[in-house]
């Protein structure tokens, strides 16, 4: 009895440690839809759900939602962001606006009023950002919409959320979305494929995959199996070995 | 201090003036008949736009984003809605309905609620039974309409939002058009 009441509290543990990703895999099998907890989005999203709060962003400014009736969101403030403004990703405390001009910091601890703390400027380019500990990863990418961008990784300190600084850029072919769970970061290629990362060392990220074939769009690492979508539908890769993403499915795009 | 308040809200006009300029429209020199490339908005009427629907699944044509929530995968269908997947097994995915949604690129979800873009409203959707998701409320204009072209150094017909929401835009050859960004 008591191991298991033990057994219960380190799953429960591990559920909580797991709910900023959104859901906890207890989710029971025949279930429908659970309700509870938020889910998880990509990194191209620009819808993010906190607590009582659905934050979307278009390409000026921030619009807030009060969801603590998730059947009646009430339309509440608007922070104005900027232009060029392109994806959010919340993590913590914060939430972190990828922009054509770079990557803005809004503390959250309000969550009716985010405040800015700082912004990464670069050259304009699109990119989205995701967040993990004391790191943030952003991808720049250029083409027609995105100006007259580079195509980078920049790994950022934040540390110092109000002083985010560049540990590193590495160079890509034209990246899109990407996502990081533990030490393992994949990004989109586009129409290039999917790199995967050993990202222990943020500051010296090591490529130990690169998968040439999938034309891929966005990724979400989840639970050991990778959400990717892009032009050729949607495939889900098992991540164990990050040397060796083994391929569990695809559905693929009608014919056209 | 009148003149410096005067000043300020001159500076301001201009600021302003400056702002309008670089979010859109700015009006070229008239020139009689001049016939030019350009862009014209490309419009759907909102009776059209404002259609839900809940229906079988359907195939992945242009896949978007995606969204995990427990063992469910929502994916976008560019422009036109949300797959609903049972992922419970993420070696047999298993495709469970789809809701059409006109204009819809984004989504999120809290407990059995999907917020979903349509076009220029947002959606709240009951999927709490993902086989007939249900309209639980819209909330109209929540989103600005796209009133100028994702391209710049460009003429185009100046949009009317009137007209309906504009879904895209063609490239044309157009008489005198007033709006260049």
């Amino acid at each position: 009895m008591k191991i298991m009441f033990k057994q219960l509290f380190v799953l429960s543990q591990l559920c909580l440690a797991t709910l900023w990703l959104g859901s906890c895999s207890m989710d029971s099998s025949n279930a429908p839809v659970s309700p509870g907890n938020n889910g998880i989005g990509g990194s191209m999203a620009r819808f993010a759900v906190v607590g009582n709060h659905l934050y979307t962003v278009n390409n000026t400014s921030l619009q807030i939602y009060d969801i603590s009736q998730p059947a009646d969101p009430i339309k509440g403030n608007v922070v104005k962001l900027g232009v060029g403004i392109e994806t959010i990703f919340p993590y913590a405390n914060q939430l972190f606006i990828g922009s054509q001009t770079g990557m803005h910091i809004y503390d959250n601890q309000n969550p009716d009023r985010p405040t800015l703390v700082s912004r990464y400027d670069h050259v304009q380019s699109c990119d989205p950002v995701v967040v993990q500990g004391n790191y943030a990863y952003v991808t720049l990418r250029d083409g027609n919409t995105c100006r007259t961008g580079q195509n980078l990784l920049d790994v950022v300190d934040i540390s110092n959320l109000s002083a985010p600084k560049l540990v590193q850029s590495y160079p890509m072919k034209h990246p899109h979305g990407l996502g990081i769970d533990g030490d393992i970061l994949f990004v989109c290629e586009g129409q290039f494929g999917l790199k995967v990362f050993d990202a222990s060392d943020p500051a010296n990220l090591v490529q130990t995959q690169f998968i040439p074939g999938v034309k891929s769009y966005d990724v979400i690492p989840h639970n050991q199996v990778l959400l990717l979508t892009g032009e050729d539908g949607l495939y889900q890769y098992r991540y164990t070995d990050p040397q060796h993403l083994e391929l569990l499915s695809k559905i693929p795009v009608a014919v056209q | 201090m009148f003149k410096r308040y005067l000043s300020s809200n001159v500076a301001g006009v201009i600021i302003a003036m400056l702002l309008a300029s670089l979010a859109g429209c700015t009006s070229e020199p008239e020139e009689t008949l001049e016939k030019k490339e350009g862009y014209r908005p490309i419009y759907m009427p909102y009776e059209q736009i404002r259609q839900f629907s809940s229906t079988s699944p359907r195939p992945l044509e242009h896949a978007g984003k995606i969204y995990i929530k427990g063992n469910y995968v929502f994916i976008n269908e560019l422009n036109k809605g949300i797959h609903i997947i049972n992922n419970q097994n993420p070696a047999s995915p298993q495709p469970v309905s789809f809701v059409s949604v006109p204009g819809n690129v984004d989504i999120a979800v809290k407990g059995n609620v999907l917020y979903a873009d349509n076009a220029v409203d947002l959606l709240a959707l009951d999927i709490s039974n993902p086989v007939d998701v249900k309209l639980l409320k819209r909330i109209e204009n929540a989103f600005p309409n796209q009133v100028f072209p994702p391209h710049t150094g460009v003429s185009f017909e100046c949009a009317d939002p009137a007209k309906g929401v504009i879904v895209g835009w063609e490239k044309v050859m157009l008489e005198n058009p007033k709006c260049y960004r």
